[in-house]
């Protein structure tokens, strides 16, 4: 499956522009992460891709042909999770997903319990929804999502709610799933992407900061990261974005990130947290930069 | 859509429309106003006519069908309620087309619709056979479904039009329908008007009552109105089509 | 402290409410509905059209809005997910009392605000008769406890059922039970739309004020006590209805009140001191009563202390009795008294009231020692009058208020049912009531009066009969004579410029001399008297006995009088109750039979005197026509055509339909056969003939009524030459 946007364009009736011309490529396989901060529009974009909006301007193209046109084939390969969502909580979990497979005509019956297996809700498959944690109401969102093996994967802000084993263990199971299909991950959970994606989304402002791939945005931000010590009351340098503070008893010990680091600070080696709000904040970056996203 | 799932579908639609505190509650309310409305009034006879006769009862049939449209249009509102908003996001991934969606509910809200007449209905037919030992009903079919059919088609058709546009407007819908109880005539939706008032315009028959005819008029009326259900189902699919990729 | 600081809270985001507004725009809009709905009749007075009417609507109407406005702010914390935060706050059963307290208060400034809004208006269209104390009255007594009433049963339901939808279906049962049919005359299951029969004008009355502040009082009680239930219910913990109701009832002491405010109001429903425990329907007697010559009353002096503050009565009673009679003794006396006290020959003698209440009447067993002859039965009494229940929901007969006083028969003075009614000497009554109300006794006015210097004054009168009826109320008493024939014609005073003005007592004696011209001289007054009385409009009607004629009091309402399209209006009820003083009652006494009975007759001369006053064609629409549209109504109706299923009904069906059989048959049917009696027989002056032969003939007819069979004798016909079909 390949899916090509070009020259997308999507402002809102209230005038609000959620994506300024971004064009992009995804081919399977491919496990995307989608990182930005909230308003950067990667819900819109996401919606998008699901074709639950009409872009402004540009096309989505899947497999060569206008996405819109293939509207049925695309749900029918789709999977999506979004980060807002409700279940029907009078049915069971064995019962809501029963539902959404006859919706997505899935015949075969063993695809729930594959998924229930997945997604370790079996033993709560007889469970009503009504009466599930939020944490388990959201693995049934990921089971519905993983329904009849689709192979387009949209997740918004999957893990959300789930304790640090379950992150684990999902996105685990995501990415074992990207090896044949293309997932696209949106989240603000930095880790999650760093563990498993093999290509980074930077969105802000409607506008694609970065493309490519983890190691790619991280060695960016060789130099541009460093440490250095300051007493309370002392404001941060200038043009320094401060990752985080630790108070020691030598005074507050705080990470920075910056286009220039000030005398005081000692560089150090960048993470994939530090290299994502050095680029969102880099001040030259006003239009959409693309690396070439690595080959698989 | 593959027809397994399609009715796969419909069942857990009617599970979660008939298996629930909401609608039982209004099929006892139905139940316990039509035997007060046969009791205390289709029992003097509708227009000199028997209690019986067809007039009588179409004149109860259109009298409880006030209350069955509400319950049909309570039923919709839950369907352009914000949890279901929320819910379809979720199935509006699915390759499930909105005409699809459309039918379902559209069946889902007409199994409601005929077991809550089939219960105002039972109940007449036990009245006539406890209290006056009458057990000719053959003639009441025909009419059951000109009443029932087209009242519903155009309720549900409204219902889900206006509910698409808004939740709020099927709960005017829903006031309408009681203001519109007390139309006569041959546009009369729900009948009661048209059925208690024509008998006395006819001549008597031979057994003192007046011949059981529906106007051409009428029967007019009905087709319009299926026809209006009929086309505002379908501007609903069409338009949840057009809808669901609008910002 | 908590919750008057939370309600303040509450009060203050209400007065901002959008909801709230537009609730208290729609109650104060609903008023002016009723009289839209419902055409002025000429039927209503001036006070039941311009105040009764729109409180009704405005309370109906505004307690359906407040419980809706209810219903949306309890659920409104569920509905915007805020309920996870406030309930971290404040406590939820805090926080709901302080909101429906908040909305009560807001609703009861909205109930001020509306009386203020219409107050010019209505007082200007009632000019002299316009009374603020009972304008604002109504609304206190009947709006605003209703609409409080709404909003308890709304919060309850809700609080209870967690669910608008289900709480709206229960809310509406429960109003429909109050608006439908069940509760059609019940003064006290119509807890949304209270019932009241109407008002009057020149004879107020503030009966249906008491009744009504009683069954608001009842519900509000009811209401409170679920509503402290409900808030047991209020959710904790995430848990069920059960397991709430169970951990609420040890932190909050409210089941007590609320069992307690309930049986309150259960108990005022039973123990209710308005009407009666007696059937819906006039059941006839079976009590034959063996009353022996002997067993005689040779005079009776009974003395009634009418207190109008508290509308109760204390009186004496005390029969002569010449010979006891043998075995247990029974009076009847108005349900609502209490014997306190009875005596013979100056000892107690035991007594027993059984509570069986039939017509308006308990009855009361003693036994008097059958040796001692020639001695005084006296009985104490006591008590509140009560309406009889099969006609309470059609007249208010029995009451005593400041302006207005109304007793009859046992809401006067016991009867004795086993002694002989005619006395040797006439009745004494002593009456004392408020010094500026004219009485009648027995028909009679009332003119030998003591004036006891406290705002009351004691009236004596002498009557042959001691059973009859008391009226007294703010009356003029115009008197004049028509021949021999004195004629005393007593109206309300408020109407005085009415009958000045559209000369009333010209209308009398054409129509006096009318009836005598045609039929004969009046020989039913009273020693050539004839009183003419307005009736209260709560009295529901008119009736025509020995030397008086009531009529019912709007037939000189100002819209009744000049509106002379309507057809039998209700000046021509006047019309036809003052024929009954020759068909009916002492004159020509004719027997109640199905089809048979005084009302023909009189209806009929009713038609001849319309249509000589107003022309052919008006008598033609609005009687004959009239009479032939009931009578193919009838000929129609599916139970006529088939008696057999109407015995297949159930026993109350039967009677209505019955009943209202006989209306028909005596009021249109009858008509329409003497009308085509009078062409057989050869004309309208020979129908006149034969009727002045009938009616100086009546003395014939005293002890054994005048029958059908009687008529057709002297018509010369046969009931088949008289058949319609």
């Amino acid at each position: 499956m390949k899916i090509d946007v070009s020259h997308i364009t999507m402002i809102y009736p209230s005038g609000k522009k959620a994506l300024q011309d971004i064009s992009l490529s995804a081919e399977s396989p491919n496990f995307i992460g989608v990182l930005g901060p909230n308003g950067a529009g990667k819900t819109t974009l996401m919606k998008l891709l699901i074709a639950g909006l009409l872009p402004t301007k540009g096309e989505i193209s899947l497999d060569g042909k206008p996405l819109l046109s293939q509207e049925r084939y695309l749900k029918s390969q789709l999977g999506y999770l979004p980060q807002n969502f409700g279940l029907y909580d009078e049915l069971t979990v064995w019962q809501f997903l029963d539902y959404m497979a006859a919706l997505k005509n899935i015949r075969d019956s063993k695809a729930i319990a594959e998924v229930l297996e997945r997604t370790n809700m079996t033993a709560l498959r007889k469970t009503r929804i009504r009466r599930l944690s939020g944490g388990q109401r959201q693995r049934v969102g990921i089971a519905q999502a993983l329904l009849g093996n689709p192979q387009l994967i949209i997740l918004d802000e999957p893990t959300v709610g789930l304790d640090p084993e379950e992150r684990v263990k999902f996105r685990n199971i995501f990415s074992e799933m990207a090896q044949d299909k293309i997932v696209l991950l949106s989240t603000h959970i930095v880790e999650d992407v760093q563990a498993v994606c093999n290509r980074v989304l930077v969105i802000h402002d409607g506008l694609i900061r970065f493309d490519g791939t983890p190691a790619q945005l991280i060695a960016q931000t060789v130099h541009h990261v460093g440490t250095c010590h300051a007493q309370p009351g002392d404001d941060a340098p200038d043009g320094c974005q401060i990752v985080s503070k630790v108070h020691t008893a030598d005074g507050i010990r705080s990470r920075i990130v910056a286009e220039h680091l000030p005398p005081c600070a000692q560089s150090c080696e960048p993470t994939l947290e530090d290299a994502y709000l050095y680029c969102i904040h880099r001040p030259e970056n006003q239009k959409n930069i693309r690396e070439e996203p690595a080959a698989i | 859509m593959n027809k397994m799932c399609f009715l796969k579908i419909l069942c857990y639609e009617l599970r979660r429309a008939l298996m629930n505190r909401l609608f039982l509650g209004l099929l006892l309310m139905n139940g316990l106003s039509a035997w007060f409305l046969l009791s205390y009034d289709i029992i003097r006879g509708t227009a000199y006519t028997a209690p019986f006769s067809v007039w009588s009862y179409c004149t109860y049939l259109g009298r409880t069908l006030p209350v069955a449209a509400v319950t049909v249009l309570l039923l919709l509102s839950s369907y352009y309620s914000k949890k279901q908003k929320q819910v379809e996001i979720l199935t509006a991934a699915a390759p499930f087309s909105p005409f699809d969606q459309v039918t379902i509910r559209t069946v889902t809200a007409g199994i409601c619709f005929l077991l809550i007449s089939l219960v105002v209905i039972l109940l007449a037919l036990l009245f006539y056979m406890r209290l006056f030992g009458f057990r000719n009903f053959a003639p009441f079919i025909l009419p059951s479904v000109l009443l029932l059919l087209p009242c519903f088609i155009l309720v549900n058709g409204l219902g889900q039009l206006l509910g698409s546009l808004h939740c709020g407007l099927i709960y005017v819908l829903m006031m309408a329908v009681l203001v519109l109880c007390n139309v006569t005539g041959v546009f009369d939706l729900f009948g009661a008007g048209y059925f208690s008032s024509v008998p006395l315009t006819l001549p008597a028959g031979a057994d003192g009552e007046p011949a059981f005819t529906v106007g051409a008029g009428f029967i007019a009326a009905r087709l319009l109105y299926l026809a209006l259900g009929a086309a505002c189902i379908y501007l609903t699919a069409a338009l949840s089509a057009r809808k669901s990729r609008k910002a | 402290m908590r919750l008057f600081s939370l309600y303040r809270v509450e009060f203050r985001r209400l007065l901002l409410s959008r909801t709230a507004a537009i609730a208290a725009i729609l109650s104060i809009l609903s008023l002016p509905l009723g009289n839209l709905l419902t055409a002025f009749s000429g039927g209503r007075s001036m006070s039941a059209h311009y105040i009764l009417t729109p409180v009704l609507t405005g309370t109906t109407a505004g307690a359906i809005v407040w419980a809706v406005v209810m219903i949306l702010e309890a659920d409104r914390l569920q509905r915007s997910c805020v309920h996870v935060l406030t309930d971290a706050v404040a406590p939820p059963a805090f926080l709901s009392a302080a909101r429906t307290l908040a909305l009560m208060t807001l609703s009861a400034a909205v109930t001020v605000l509306t009386a203020l809004v219409y107050l010019p208006c209505t007082a200007s269209k009632m000019s002299y008769l316009f009374s603020p104390g009972f304008y604002f009255a109504n609304f206190m007594v009947f709006m605003l406890p209703t609409w409080w009433v709404s909003i308890l049963f709304a919060d309850a339901l809700y609080q209870i059922t967690r669910r608008v939808e289900l709480t709206c279906i229960l809310y509406i049962a429960l109003a429909g039970v109050s608006i439908s049919g069940i509760a059609a005359s019940d003064y006290f299951m119509r807890w949304i739309n209270p019932f009241v029969i109407t008002y009057s004008d020149g004879f107020p009355t503030i009966w249906p004020l008491r009744i009504g502040l009683y069954t608001r009082v009842l519900w509000l009680g009811i209401a409170l006590g679920i509503w402290l239930f409900s808030i047991l219910c209020i959710r904790r913990y995430q848990r069920g209805l059960v397991f709430s109701i169970l951990r609420n009832i040890q932190k909050l002491p409210v089941l007590i009140p609320a069992v307690m405010f309930v049986t309150a109001g259960i108990l005022l429903w039973d123990f209710q001191p308005f009407i009666d425990h007696g059937p819906d329907e006039y059941v006839a007697s079976d009590n034959v009563w063996e009353i022996d010559d002997a067993n005689r009353i040779s005079a009776i002096r009974y003395s009634l202390d009418l207190d109008p503050a508290t509308g109760t009565l204390s009186a004496k009673a005390e029969y002569d009795i010449q010979v006891p009679c043998r075995g247990e003794d029974v009076l009847n006396l108005n349900p609502g008294y209490t014997i306190t006290k009875m005596t013979y020959d100056g000892e107690n003698i035991p007594f027993r009231t059984v509570d069986s209440d039939i017509n308006g009447q308990r009855p009361t067993y003693f036994e008097l020692p059958e040796q001692l002859c020639s001695k005084t039965l006296v009985i104490e009494y006591s008590g509140f009058p009560t309406q009889g229940k099969y006609w309470s929901n059609s007249m208010v007969r029995d009451t005593i208020d400041r302006d207005y006083i109304s007793l009859s028969s046992v809401a006067i003075v016991p009867i004795l049912e086993n002694y002989y009614t005619g006395v040797d000497e006439a009745a004494v009554a002593d009456i004392t009531i408020p010094d500026n109300l004219t009485p009648f006794l027995n028909h009679e006015l009332m003119t030998d009066s003591v004036d006891n210097g406290d705002g009351t004054r004691t009236w004596r009168a002498r009557c042959p009969k001691y059973i009859g009826d008391l009226t007294a109320g703010y009356y003029t008493v115009d008197a004049f004579r028509i021949g021999d024939l004195a004629v005393d014609f007593a109206y309300g005073t408020a109407y005085e410029e009415i009958v000045a003005k559209n000369d009333i007592q010209q209308t009398i004696i054409d129509i006096l001399t009318y009836g005598t011209e045609h039929y004969g001289e009046l020989f039913s007054a009273n020693n050539n008297h004839l009183l003419l009385r307005q009736e209260s409009a709560m009295f529901g009607g008119g009736y025509a006995l020995r030397g008086v004629s009531t009529w019912f009091e709007t037939v000189l309402a100002p819209d009744t009088l000049s509106d002379t399209d309507k057809g039998a209006s209700a000046t021509e009820v006047f019309i036809h109750e003052m024929l009954h003083q020759w068909w009916g009652g002492l004159g020509l006494s004719c027997a109640d039979e199905e089809l048979w009975s005084s009302e023909g007759l009189t209806v009929y001369s009713t038609y001849r005197l319309v249509k000589e006053k107003y022309g052919e064609l008006y008598a033609q629409q609005y009687y004959v026509d009239a009479w032939k549209e009931a009578v193919d109504e009838q000929n129609r109706s599916f139970y006529n055509r088939h008696p057999e299923y109407l015995d297949l009904l159930p026993e109350l069906y039967q009677a209505q339909i019955r009943s209202a059989n006989k209306v028909i048959n005596q009021y249109q049917r009858m008509p329409l056969m003497i009308l085509k009696a009078e062409k057989l027989v050869g004309g309208e002056d020979k129908m006149d003939e034969i009727l002045r032969q009938m009616y100086a003939e009546r003395d014939q007819y005293q002890e054994n009524d005048f029958y059908f069979t009687d008529f057709l004798n002297y018509l010369g016909l046969t009931e088949e030459d008289l058949n319609l079909e």
